[in-house]
């Protein structure tokens, strides 16, 4: 529904809830990463929500952030990174609650998208709409950002490039969730074989993590086809204030 | 995203394999699950749960696969060469972390 892929729900879950180890609960998220992606690469299919092209391009961005982020992970102090962290977060989830009615999408189906824009079927216009993309470089820089985010912390860089997408870069909310959804799934499964050799990911929690995102997914991509933009993005600040303050509460 | 109108076969190949690939797994993973519940000690039960797993890692493999596809039938060379980039950024974030271990 957000293409945040559940993980940032999860590990707090597995970790903190039921009192996984972390690295487990990592891994665990990864799997669940994987087949949101499948299932909304999937429930999406032929229907254009999913941007190739922008996706792709951006995907550069955030696995080079992921590399250096992870690369520089232990030289950072770790209260320093969650405190700006959570500081962002809370940005983002006040900029999209000042914008909740914009909506990026152009109903004239005439128009140019240009070459990082799209048009997909949306069922609350109950037409075909077009978009643009606007300030690339800032999507490259957030998509950079949310990249290193993913390599420093073990989050996926969705929570803030979703948000950022849609405000800054005139991306609608349901193309950059569709196509986070499946960008994401990508680089998680560069990084789960890892954890699956390490035996961080365990076979039957993984399996029942991922059934029941199977059956989440398939829920939130036919409600989200069909709630408002304004509720969904309601409901994407609510994420993102709630991981602020997770953050927030663990620095002090 | 590609329309099935304009599918060259190549991409209705790979299509057709990832909806095959997505049922199979999800499917493997509940028998393997259903298994493991009722039978803990069996072993088909693990290599269900393992098999699923590892299937659905295929998948965002495959989704590249059909990436490349798509963008050399656009002659989309922006998107055949992110696709690469990208392939080429994830197998060194492998490596390193395969060396790392």
């Amino acid at each position: 529904m957000l293409g945040l892929g559940g993980g940032v729900l999860l590990v707090p879950f597995l970790n903190v809830a039921l009192h996984f180890p972390l690295n487990v609960a990592s891994g665990v998220s990864l799997m669940t990463v994987v087949a949101t992606s499948s299932v909304v690469a999937h429930g999406t299919s032929g229907r254009g929500m999913v941007n190739l092209r922008l996706g792709m391009v951006l995907q550069i961005a955030a696995a080079a952030g992921g590399y250096f982020g992870g690369a520089y992970a232990r030289r950072i102090p770790e209260r320093a990174l969650q405190m700006t962290f959570a500081v962002v977060t809370a940005a983002i989830a006040a900029m999209m609650l000042s914008r909740l009615e914009r909506r990026n999408v152009i109903l004239d189906t005439t128009s140019d998208p240009g070459r990082f824009g799209g048009r997909y079927y949306e069922d609350e216009s109950g037409q075909e709409v077009v978009y643009r993309a606007r300030r690339l470089p800032a999507a490259f820089g957030v998509s950079l950002v949310a990249g290193s985010i993913s390599g420093l912390l073990g989050l996926g860089g969705a929570i803030v490039q979703v948000p950022a997408l849609n405000a800054w870069c005139g991306i609608p909310l349901r193309a950059a969730a569709a196509t986070s959804a499946v960008m994401i799934g990508i680089t998680a499964a560069a990084s789960a074989p890892l954890y699956y050799v390490r035996g961080d990911i365990v076979p039957p929690l993984a399996a029942a993590a991922v059934l029941g995102t199977f059956i989440g997914s398939r829920a939130g991509l036919s409600f989200g086809a069909r709630a408002r933009v304004k509720w969904l993005k309601v409901l994407m600040a609510a994420i993102l204030l709630w991981v602020s303050g997770m953050y927030l509460f663990k620095t002090l | 995203m590609t329309s099935t109108s304009d599918e060259s076969g190549l991409e209705r190949v790979t299509s057709a394999v990832m909806l095959a690939a997505f049922w199979v797994a999800f499917a493997t993973l509940a028998v393997g699950l259903a298994l493991w519940i009722a039978v803990p000690a069996s072993d088909a039960g693990a290599l269900c749960l393992s098999g699923g797993l590892l299937g659905l890692l295929l998948m965002p493999l495959l989704r590249l696969a059909s990436t490349l596809a798509t963008a050399i039938r656009r002659r989309d060379w922006l998107l055949f060469m992110a696709t690469l980039a990208v392939l080429a950024i994830l197998g060194a974030l492998t490596l390193r972390h395969a060396a790392s271990q």
